[in-house]
């Protein structure tokens, strides 16, 4: 292979993958950029939207990333107008943190277990816990809902919290991440006397942190932009989370959306950032790829 | 690496931190931005219906007397606003010209008696004499005569009855004299009443005029309390006698919808003409529903509505909204109006710190 073909190839992959990067980004920084600008300015670009024609073909909305004038009027409106979106944050927050926190606890515990413990039956239980995890979530939809309708949980966000504890997909990550935990570390404790919880607490839960990072960091994506579960489980609209609660923001103001989105997402991305290291770290060490 | 971690992790605690600050002031922020309103619930009932003015006695009748002849008033013993009593003494009148009249009418008479004396003693001559040709022609004379005597003798008694009855007028009805036309000395003349008398027995009437609204309950007939501006004051019964359209745009200023004038009849023996009278009539109307100031009925395409203020239990506490109710007008008047539509305790917005539509958030 000679130098230019080399050459050629790698500027076709950066292309290509410039391409894709584009499209990946491109509805992130056209939200971003538009929230800066005014109702005004939002709703003479994005006309076209209102009016229903959409046969008029001549009239398009109109995509612009640079505001006209740069104003944080969107976001006074959402943040001060409009107390609702704080009251849908905050039910957002109530519902994933729970949910990241109690994943994490079962998660590292049953991880453990099913990797470093051995008792009969062990391969097949967690056979059938990756089998849950392989099923879509609207198979186990209306199991889901009977047994919250049972329980007496439906219109709590115990119908959504629990099941979301106890989902197969953080003892799995944990399993894999603990089974990458050298067992002569384990046996060393041991060997000094230590039984297994102490060897649970002082070695592998220390030696885990990567991967509880990975998974707090990972579920919390994963929950805080839940829709289904609210919508199906949830029946008062003011207990819904944000991200039920945005399809319905921009109702007559379309600007605001955009701000509300921006808002919506930037506790994921801090968080993503900060955790960032430990996801690809635990995500390497735990054997799944991608 | 460590750097950033920390500049993220202040990042997100800001955030979370500035959430909570905004939830924490939310309400507050929401108070300082909306529309502040006054309101005020509807009271239940029928209009207040409410006719007050005043108006100067006006008797109801009166009585004209005119003197019997162009006569010399001789003396006037009644003056204006004296009371009088029937049969009292009111003019006399010098009478001198009609006696002489009398006498030249009696004179008259007697020359007549003469003249007719003369034709019966010339019938009695001609009866004996042999020629008949006259007689029948001389008896017609003699019948004529006769009557032109009657004739005579009628105008005599009428001239003696004038002098007798017309020497003095009287007065015909009891109350109180409130013109006269004569001042002694003067010939009175016989084309104008030489004094007017009001009459005690037709009482008194006097006027105000009101807004039809209001006026819309009253019916002839109906007995109210007048107010008598005396010393002391003291208040008579009366009755409204006439209700009639008033001439639109009255010296009050009031302008749109038509005026009524009505009319109430007093009787009383002590009133006088020109005397001041109050009257005020509250009233219900017969219609019933909601009463609310005219004053925030609003109107659209649709008819006329009014802001009625909601409560709705939102996220952060309870939440009011302003929410367009159409009512219908069943009776009305100056400021008034009542309506349908309303809840009894629909607090409806009288008052707002901005314009504000349908639906729009409030604070109360």
């Amino acid at each position: 292979m000679t130098v230019i073909m080399r050459k050629t190839l790698i500027s076709v992959k950066v292309t290509f993958l410039f391409l894709i990067v584009l499209a990946i980004l491109f509805p992130v920084v056209l939200t971003v950029s538009n929230s800066f600008m005014s109702e005004e300015e939002i709703s003479r670009h994005y006309d076209v939207l209102n009016s229903g024609e959409s046969t008029a073909a001549s009239k398009n909305a109109i995509i612009r990333f640079i505001p006209e004038t740069v104003t944080l009027s969107q976001f006074g409106e959402v943040l001060l107008k409009r107390p609702k979106f704080l009251l849908h944050f905050w039910n957002s927050v109530k519902l994933s943190l729970p949910i990241i926190i109690g994943q994490a606890i079962v998660g590292t515990f049953a991880g453990f277990a099913f990797a470093k413990l051995a008792f009969p039956g062990r391969d097949k239980l967690f056979f059938v816990y990756l089998l849950t995890m392989l099923m879509p979530f609207q198979v186990t939809l209306v199991p889901n809902y009977l047994v919250a309708d049972k329980l007496g949980f439906l219109n709590s966000y115990g119908a959504i919290v629990l099941p979301g504890i106890f989902a197969s997909f953080g003892v799995f990550l944990m399993r894999q991440f603990m089974a990458s935990i050298p067992d002569a570390y384990l046996e060393a404790v041991k060997i000094d006397g230590a039984g297994q919880i102490r060897a649970f607490i002082h070695i592998a839960l220390p030696l885990a942190k990567p991967g509880i990072a990975a998974l707090i960091l990972l579920s919390f994506v994963d929950n805080w932009n839940m829709v289904e579960q609210p919508i199906l489980f949830l029946t008062e609209p003011i207990r819904q989370p944000l991200s039920v609660y945005l399809a319905d923001i921009a109702e007559g103001a379309r600007g605001v959306a955009f701000a509300a989105s921006v808002l919506y997402m930037t506790p994921m991305v801090l968080i993503f950032l900060y955790g960032e290291d430990h996801l690809v770290e635990g995500i390497q060490m735990s054997g799944i790829k991608g | 690496m460590q750097r950033r971690k920390k500049t993220l992790s202040w990042m997100i605690g800001l955030f979370f931190i500035m959430l909570l600050v905004l939830t924490f002031l939310s309400n507050t922020i929401q108070g300082m931005s909306l529309p502040k309103v006054s309101v005020q619930e509807p009271e239940m009932g029928g209009l207040d219906l409410n006719v007050s003015g005043n108006g100067f006695l006006q008797p109801a009748h009166t009585a004209q007397l005119y003197a019997e002849a162009d006569w010399k008033v001789d003396k006037i013993l009644k003056r204006k606003n004296d009371r009088v009593k029937r049969g009292d003494s009111l003019v006399t009148f010098d009478t001198t010209s009609t006696k002489r009249t009398l006498q030249d009418e009696k004179t008259r008479y007697k020359q007549k008696e003469l003249q007719l004396a003369k034709l019966m003693d010339e019938l009695k001559i001609m009866l004996r004499s042999e020629d008949t040709s006259g007689i029948e022609d001389k008896k017609r004379d003699l019948e004529n005569q006769k009557l032109d005597m009657q004739v005579q003798e009628r105008k005599i008694a009428d001239l003696q009855k004038q002098i007798v009855e017309g020497g003095t007028l009287r007065a015909p009805v009891d109350g109180i004299v409130i013109s006269l036309n004569a001042s002694e000395g003067a010939t009175s003349s016989r084309g104008q009443p030489i004094i007017e008398i009001a009459d005690d027995a037709a009482g008194y009437q006097f006027a105000i005029v009101a807004d039809s609204n209001d006026a819309s309950m009253l019916r002839i007939g109906d007995k109210v309390s007048v107010q008598l501006d005396e010393e002391p004051r003291r208040s008579i019964e009366g009755f409204i006698s006439d209700i009639e359209d008033a001439e639109a745009g009255g010296n009050d200023g009031s302008s749109g919808g038509t005026n009524k004038k009505i009319t109430f009849d007093v009787t009383d023996s002590q009133l006088q003409p020109g005397l001041k009278a109050y009257v005020s009539i509250s009233n219900q109307s017969r219609s019933f529903g909601m009463q609310i100031p005219k004053s925030v009925l609003e109107q659209d395409n649709n008819g006329y509505y009014v802001f009625t203020l909601t409560e709705k239990n939102g996220p952060l506490g309870t939440a009011y909204y302003a929410s367009k109710t159409y009512v219908t007008i069943k009776d009305e008047n100056g400021d008034t109006a009542v309506t349908d539509g309303l809840m009894p305790d629909e607090p409806f917005i009288t008052d707002s710190s901005e314009p504000i539509s349908d639906g729009d958030r409030v604070r109360y």
